[in-house]
Parts: structure tokens; sequence; C-alpha cells
């Protein structure tokens, strides 16, 4: 379990985190998401005890982290942000060192290495100077040095990043394997990730909090769709916009005269009678284009992306 | 603090100890230090202070390494910084001072590994000088209670330099500045301790001289005890006695007080770090 209560932090006199609430329950992945420098990094330093906060509190498996940093820090399991790792060491040294740090009995030592060496695949690497390794390898170091101490929560400074493709796939699957007992939080800002990982995530902007919930939640709360059309319409992205229920139009174009429009609708607000209005959008898109000819090409409900787009923009717009 | 706990910190001290020293012996730093000491020190001792000076290890001289302790204090000061420039600095720039800031273990035990890193590696440093023992001891037959007292005296100067590199290494990220900083420390620990003294006397000349009506005898006596004070912190000074095989306790409590200071400071510094 993890809870953050008011939890402020000041830079001088910039305000990098602003109040944040908000509380993770055993056995879920949380997305902390927002756009870079929206105050993550900081929320997450101060979660694991590196930094004070300058006001609120925190709690990590029900202990407070400023009060009793060091029981707090037990129970945590770390990766910070750039996987910072002594380069000179080799695998299966480094990772003894940190059992060795995190408290691991000395007669568990062992076990506990060749446990997460097993859990994120690096036994044929165990031999090897880190200095030697691709990047995958070293993420998966860090993240095996993390979880080494057997840590109730686990918490994750943009995981994937700077990985391949396939890399983050395999990264992903290691972690939703390691949901099932435990709690992590992760940050990113990369949205497909938090909707292939996250049970829920908390979109961050600014230093606050601008919503939380399930994906699923998020979306129907907004009720959103986007709707992608081809049209041969003149200047067809000013037509759409007039249109009632539409939150952003975004227009990318293909041959001439033709252009493909993203369209992303919604009810703005609370309000359910509206986003069920928002049922018949395609069709009065289409005939806010008539008489020219507009096919519609995609209907679906909303990606996090959408979700997070409406959302900034809301803010920005208030 | 529960018996586990401080058991839990402890281990960690010593598993960052092991690890600082393992970083440092294979580290450049690890083999140029060692060679330039090892090699000014039999040079000074075998060839130059036998040549130039008629001293050292030479027929007809008494059979004693006072040269050499002598001339390994002063080695020490630039050595020892260079030992333990590293050892936070190095933490700091690879952001691997995040790791151990995030252990469930307290700042005191991460200064304490590191120090006992450092100060492993200088004894390692000081191991091979045991040959001059050797040297001596087939040619003549030294006083190994004076021999002891030197080694005793490099000890615990060369760790409240280490300490006070230690403490110079959290302040920065560049190991430069580090290790600029402490030499720095010593020449203006130096510098007072040697000019305080004589900058009281010579006021207190000047203004026997100048003044008729005499000098209140408040004032000398304060000139007197300033002189004293700086005196007695001159580090050189205090390694003098153990050189000529002369443990004094003041000696020894100083250089003591010294490394426990400048690790207090250093742990105070980590701690202010989580706050940049």
């Amino acid at each position: 379990m993890i809870e953050a209560q008011g939890l402020s932090r000041r830079y001088g006199a910039l305000l990098a985190v602003d109040a944040i609430s908000f509380r993770v329950e055993r056995g879920c992945v949380a997305g902390l998401l927002g756009p870079n420098g929206a105050g993550k990094t900081t929320t997450i330093r101060m979660l694991t005890g590196y930094l004070p906060p300058s006001a609120g509190s925190a709690n990590v498996a029900g202990i407070d982290v400023v009060r009793q940093p060091v029981e707090a820090r037990r129970r945590v399991g770390y990766l910070p942000e750039s996987t910072p790792l002594y380069a000179e060491m080799r695998v299966a040294d480094y990772l003894r060192f940190r059992a060795d740090l995190a408290g691991v009995r000395r007669r568990s030592v062992r076990q506990a290495v060749d446990r997460v060496i097993d859990r994120c695949a690096l036994g044929e690497v165990r031999r090897r100077p880190i200095r030697q390794l691709s990047k995958g390898y070293r993420q998966r170091v860090g993240l095996a040095a993390a979880i080494v101490h057997d840590p109730l929560v686990l918490v994750l400074d943009e995981p994937t990043s700077g990985l391949d493709p396939g890399q983050v796939i395999e990264f992903r699957q290691l972690i939703r394997g390691l949901a099932v007992d435990r709690t992590i939080i992760l940050s990113t800002h990369v949205l497909p990730e938090a909707e292939a990982v996250c049970d829920e995530v908390i979109l961050i902007r600014a230093g606050r909090v601008a919503a939380r919930g399930t994906i699923a939640e998020l979306a129907s709360r907004l009720g959103l769709r986007r709707i992608e059309l081809v049209t041969d319409a003149a200047q067809p992205e000013a037509r759409v916009r007039r249109v009632a229920g539409v939150r952003s139009v975004e227009t990318v174009p293909l041959e001439a005269p033709w252009n493909r429009l993203v369209v992303i609708g919604g009810a703005d607000g609370e309000s359910r009678a509206r986003a069920t209005a928002a049922d018949d959008l395609p069709a009065r898109l289409r005939a806010a284009l008539a008489p020219s000819r507009a096919l519609l090409a995609r209907d679906e409900s909303p990606t996090l992306e959408s979700i997070f787009l409406a959302l900034v923009r809301a803010e920005a717009r208030a | 603090m529960s018996a586990g706990a401080w058991h839990r910190e402890w281990a960690a001290a010593l598993a960052i100890a092991r690890r600082e020293l393992r970083a440092t012996l294979i580290a450049p730093i690890g083999a140029v230090v060692p060679a330039v000491f090892l090699l000014l020190s039999a040079v000074l001792y075998f060839v130059l202070a036998p040549a130039l000076l008629g001293t050292g290890f030479r027929q007809g001289q008494p059979a004693t390494l006072r040269l050499f302790f002598e001339t390994s204090t002063w080695l020490l000061f630039i050595v020892a910084p260079a030992i333990s420039m590293r050892a936070v600095s190095e933490e700091i720039r690879m952001g691997t001072l995040e790791t151990l800031l995030t252990a469930p273990i307290h700042e005191r035990s991460i200064i304490i590994g590191k120090f006992l890193g450092a100060f492993a590696f200088l004894v390692l440093l000081l191991a091979p000088t045991l040959l001059l023992v050797a040297a001596v001891a087939l040619h003549g037959r030294p006083d190994f209670g004076e021999i002891g007292a030197g080694y005793l005296g490099l000890l615990l100067a060369g760790g409240a330099a280490v300490a006070v590199g230690i403490l110079a290494s959290t302040l920065t990220n560049s190991q430069a500045l580090a290790f600029l900083s402490s030499i720095f420390f010593w020449v203006v620990l130096l510098l007072v301790t040697i000019g305080v003294p004589s900058a009281a006397a010579a006021l207190s000349d000047h203004l026997a001289a100048e003044v008729a009506s005499g000098v209140p005898a408040w004032f000398e006596r304060l000139l007197a005890a300033a002189a004293r004070a700086a005196a007695s912190l001159n580090p050189v000074a205090q390694v003098r006695g153990f050189v000529v095989g002369l443990v004094d306790t003041h000696a020894v409590a100083f250089f003591l007080v010294l490394t426990a200071v400048a690790l207090a400071m250093a742990v105070r510094s980590l701690e202010l770090r989580r706050w940049l």
C-alpha cells in the first residue's frame, strides 16, 4: 500500500509538487503520468525517502517515510530514472552488495541473489561486468537489485525509457509478474505503457493531480471517443470544430484534396446526458462536412493518449 | 537502536567499505598512488638522503626510520586526499548516491563504510614499507618501539587526512575539486598554526617596544594563549612526537578528534544533500 497526503515539495521559489494526494492498494500497479517536468520524479523521490517533503506525508506499507525513514525504506524497492549502477562490478557481486545494503540476512543473501537472477533472467550474464551489458540487461540488473530484499512496495521511475520495443515488452511482463503480491508505482510519459501495465493512473500536471482512476473510469467520466474521418472537404478542421461535443481535432494531410481528421469527442464536465449525446457524433460530423465526401475510417473508445490530451487541454483553457 | 538494526547498519557499512576498497584498487588511482608513494619513499630514504644529507640508509648512520616517517607524513597529506577524493564525489557524479541514500540505512553507515574502505587502502599502501623495516633490521639493530610509534603516527594522521578527504568529497561531484579542497584545508591549517604564533610573538615584541606604559598583563596572556592554541593544532608538529618514538596522548587525541569531527561533518553534509 502506498499513500500520499498533501505531499508538497518546494525547490527555492519553485513549487515542484503541490499538495498531491493518492492511494495505491496492494496488488495494484499505478502509473504516475504527466508531461516532462510535471513533478513525477520529485513525487517518487519523496515516496522512496530520498527527498524529505516540504509539507504533507507519505506512507509505504503503513510506515511513515518522514518519521521512520529507515524502516520505510526497508519495505521499498526503488529503480531510479537513469538506472545508476557500478559499472566495474560483476552482476552477481553487485546484487550481493545491494542485498547487504538492504539488510538481507547474511545466510539468505546467496538465495536472494539467485532468486532475482532467475526472476529477471540474468543467468547468462551473472559473471559479466555491468560495463559490458546492453541497456536492456542493465535495466534488468537495476530491477533485480530493487527487489533483492523482496520489498512490499516497488517504485520505478521511467522504467522502460531507452529500451528497444522487444525489451520494452519483456520488461513490462516482468513488472506485471511482480505485481501479484506487491504494490507498484511507476512513472512514465509513454502513454501506451501505462495502458499496457497499469491498473490505474494518476495524471499529474504542474505538480497537481489532474485526474486519477482506472483507464476505463477516466474514459467514461469524460465520455470520450476517438473518431477518424477521411474527407475531401475544404478547410475541414474549422467546420468540424463547430460541432457540439468536439474537444479536439487534428488534421493529417493525405493526397490532395483528401485529409484525415482525428477527432476527440465527448462531453465537457460531468453531464451524462451530453455524454450519451455523443453517440450520434459521427453522423453530425459528416453532416458538418456535407456536401463533401466524408468516410468514417475509425470509431473507437479513447486511448489514454486522448484522455490525457483532453485533460491537459481542458486545464490549459481554464 | 535495536540489536537487529545495529547489526544491519554495521553489515551495510562493511559492504560499502568492501566495495570502496575494491573500486579504489581497480581504479587508475589504485595503482598510481601507491607506486608514486613507495617510489618517493624509497628514493628519499635509500638514495637522496644518503647522497645529499649523509643520513638515511647509510653505513655508520643510526638504524632508524625517522627520516622515512617524517617524509611519509608529508606525503600522506597529499596521498590521503587522492585516495578519498573519489569516495562520495564519484557516487554523486554517477547518480549511485541515490541508491545509497534510498537504502534502509543511516547516512552514518555510508560515511563509516566509505572511511573504512579508504582507510583499508591506506593500510595496504603502507604495508610494503615494512620492507624498509626489514632492510634496517638486517643491517642494524633498530628500536622497534620507535618504529611502532612511527607507524601509529602515520595511521592516525592518515586516518584524519582520509576523513577530511571524505568530507571534501561529499561537497562536490568533481574528484579534482575534492582533492584540491582537502589539500587546501591542510595548507590553510598549516599556515594558521604557524602564522598565528609568530604573529602573536611579533605583536607582543612590537607592543613592548612601542607602548611606554607597558602592555596590560591580560593582553599578553591572551596573545600567548592564542599562540599556544594555534600551535597545538599544527598537524606536522603533532606527528613529530611519533617520529621520535613518543606516543603523546595529546597528539593521539588531536588526530582522533579531527577524524571524528570531519566524519560527523561528512554525515551532516550527506543529510543536507537531500535538500538540494
